[in-house]
């Protein structure tokens, strides 16, 4: 399974460190966070630099509400205005406009000298039974109508965001799935967006409903012969990799670990630069870096996932650098999905279950070893949904998970 | 109802030179006919009488309108792998009081995989793959025109000796067009026309026309291909009646393939368990993919 870069603001040389120390297998880039001038030179220089990586470039037109909201946060995004305009919900509702809308988005991609075309889509907000939800099955399903003009070879991934409160109704769900995979063009993949209130609404994305329908799209799709990337994933990518996603994406800052809209609204309140933290493989989450050094002063070193990246974190106390905590979780994460994603998925969700488990016993061990308590962030709280999560995706998915 | 006396519909119908009465069910009444030197197989379908009442009445233009579809599927289809027309086009007749539809289909020969299970045998890998090939180049090709069979079930498959179509789909009498006018009456109080030991799960939900598609009919293959292999059906039990066969086919999950034959390679039982899934997103239906997979 691959890991991707999710492309954010300040990317500076981040990008070429994870190439370079083969740590991600290529970058979705975001045309919020980079003028078109400057997303070139870095598509040219990233190529020069890994010419086998997949470069990618989501054209965010699900933000295409937003252009006339006052003080809207779509930085660049405005100037890409060969493809993303204003649109109204009432224009979308006509096949021809959505045609337009593709062919223009492709037109840009084919320049950019891209791995792969993603398509343009809208956003599901609330449910599959909603007139976005039909306009999204309309881009869906015109994007390989349109994209078939063009003479090349390069895969077309069909962009689904949707939000969290849309998969809570699992029948509207699978039947959303069944019209999506029955397609007279299909695209060769999807590009498979899950949007949280906000990036810091941890647990909108950390809910057993939640993670066993996103698991559940990528069983779908991945049965039906598509490839899945997944946008902003984070530590749920090898989850979705054992459903048969054939990549994950995470980037630097937390609206690039959890998919929000939010990021395009107006900003609510000032923010300030977060803590680093940790991915440690064995918890199955982030722990603050202070938390890590104590843990280690206390010498629980199972917390420690024994990886290259590791030397970031070495000792002295001294905070590392701001621009290696992604490296680390990228290395932490590469890392889980070489061990968790296999080719038989009953193994492999049983070795979830067991993984989760042992996170758990270590979780209970560090109170009584260290009399520490874990910030709210670094606790264990995720693990509950993690473990009902995978159960009830294998319910849903009809797996028959032998009983312990 | 009576079949109807092979000279009495011989009389409409000069050029058939031989008949023969094979079985009859429901409505239908199936003869083995020659015309002009080739064996045919004669549908003769008896239409309910006409009558006051309204709900009778649209009955039995339910029934002409079923024997119509069913004649133009089999027109415009052409892959091997479906029946074909006979030299008979549709005709209406009246025997006596009654009124028939008839026509002719080819007669294909061999035997149909009902009487293969019944014989017994382990069924060769490569053999269970030729069967899933051509039912699904089947499904593809009635889905691309527009239409559900419906109806898939050993019962319906002919297994020939013939290369280059070792197995033929027959019986369209109640596929469903997914573009055309619905012709079931008060569907809304009825169970759709099928064979309920092979009916998919989304069928019996009671807006199951708004969401059709291949994929029932996908089911219906996966059942069919999985008795012919295993010679057990992976779901219903023969004493059950016709509710709890339902039930079954709701809720019950299905046998693992590899448990009855673990012979056969685990991606062949791995892709007939999955189209047994009973929510239809779960079942593989890429169906070029799954031809170019099963390509023997």
């Amino acid at each position: 399974m691959k890991l991707y870069a999710q492309h954010g603001f300040q990317a500076g040389e981040k990008l070429k460190l994870g190439f370079s120390r083969g740590l991600i297998d290529g970058v979705v880039f975001s045309p919020r966070d980079i003028s078109p001038e400057n997303l070139k030179t870095q598509l040219a220089e990233l190529r020069k630099q890994s010419p086998e990586a997949d470069l990618l470039f989501d054209p965010q037109y699900y933000a295409c509400f937003f252009i006339n909201s006052e003080n809207a946060r779509l930085g660049h995004l405005t100037e890409y205005e060969q493809y993303f305009k204003t649109r109204r919900r009432n224009q979308l509702e006509r096949e021809k406009q959505i045609s337009e809308d593709l062919k223009a988005s492709f037109d840009f991609q084919m320049d950019l000298g891209v791995s792969g075309i993603i398509a343009p889509n809208v956003h599901i907000p609330r449910s599959f039974n909603s007139i976005e939800a039909g306009i999204s099955k309309n881009f869906i399903r015109l994007a390989g109508d349109v994209y078939k003009t063009y003479k090349t070879k390069k895969p077309l991934y069909a962009t689904l965001s949707i939000s969290r409160n849309a998969l809570t109704d699992k029948q509207e769900l699978k039947s959303f799935l069944n019209d999506i995979t029955l397609l007279d063009n299909p695209p060769d993949g999807f590009y498979v967006l899950i949007a949280a209130q906000n990036s810091e609404a941890r647990f909108d994305i950390y809910n057993a409903d939640v993670i066993a329908a996103w698991m559940l799209i990528n069983y779908s799709l991945k049965l039906n012969g598509f490839k899945v990337i997944n946008g902003y994933s984070d530590i749920l990518t090898p989850f979705l990799g054992i459903a048969g996603a054939i990549a994950g994406s995470t980037g630097w800052w937390s609206n690039l670990r959890t998919f929000s809209l939010d990021r395009f609204n107006p900003l609510s309140s000032g923010g300030k630069l977060p803590n680093q933290r940790y991915l440690s493989k064995k918890l199955l989450n982030r722990i603050y870096y202070y938390e890590l050094d104590s843990l280690k002063n206390a010498r629980i070193s199972e917390v420690l996932n024994g990886l290259p990246s590791d030397e970031y974190y070495d000792n002295d106390g001294s905070t590392p650098e701001r621009n290696v905590e992604v490296i680390q979780a990228w290395d932490a994460i590469k890392s889980l999905n070489s061990e968790m994603v296999g080719k038989n998925i009953i193994q492999n969700l049983q070795n979830c279950n067991q993984l989760i488990d042992n996170a758990s016993d270590l979780y209970l061990s560090i109170p009584s070893v260290t009399g520490l308590q874990l910030e709210a962030k670094s606790n264990k709280e995720n693990l509950e949904p993690l473990k009902e999560g995978v159960k009830l995706f294998a319910e849903l998915a009809e797996i028959d998970l032998p009983k312990n | 109802m009576p079949a109807p006396d092979g000279q009495l519909i011989t009389a409409h119908f000069p050029n058939i030179t031989n008949i023969s009465f094979l079985i009859s069910g429901g409505f239908k009444h199936v003869y083995r006919i020659t015309v002009g030197g080739n064996e045919e197989i004669l549908k003769v379908i008896a239409i309910p009488a006409m009558q006051v009442q309204e709900d009778v009445e649209a009955f039995r233009q339910e029934s002409i309108g079923r024997i119509r579809r069913e004649v133009e599927v089999i027109k415009i289809c052409t892959y091997p792998e479906l029946v074909k027309m006979g030299s008979i086009d549709l005709t209406m007749i009246t025997i006596g009081n009654e009124e028939y539809a008839i026509y002719s289909e080819e007669n294909v020969p061999g035997r149909n995989l009902r009487e293969e299970i019944k014989l017994g045998g382990s069924p060769v890998e490569s053999e269970i793959k030729l069967l899933l090939l051509s039912i699904v180049k089947a499904i593809k090709e009635l889905s691309d025109k527009g239409f559900i069979h419906r109806d898939i079930k050993p019962e319906n498959v002919i297994k020939t000796s013939q290369p280059t179509r070792p197995f033929v789909l027959l019986d369209l009498g109640i596929a469903f067009a997914l573009f055309d006018t619905a012709l079931t009456v008060n569907a809304g109080n009825r169970f759709p026309p099928a064979t309920f030991r092979y009916i998919a799960p989304e069928m019996l939900e009671p807006r199951f026309r708004d969401n059709i598609n291949y994929r029932s009919d996908l089911y219906s293959a996966g059942l069919t291909v999985f008795e012919f292999a295993a010679k057990v059906h992976p779901i219903a039990k023969d004493n059950d009646d016709m509710l709890q066969t339902i039930s079954r086919a709701i809720k019950q999950p299905p046998i693992a393939l590899k448990t009855l034959r673990p012979d056969l390679s685990d991606d062949l039982c791995s892709l007939i368990d999955q189209l047994l899934k009973k929510t239809p997103a779960l079942r593989p239906a890429n169906l070029n993919h799954l031809i170019s997979e099963l390509g023997v």
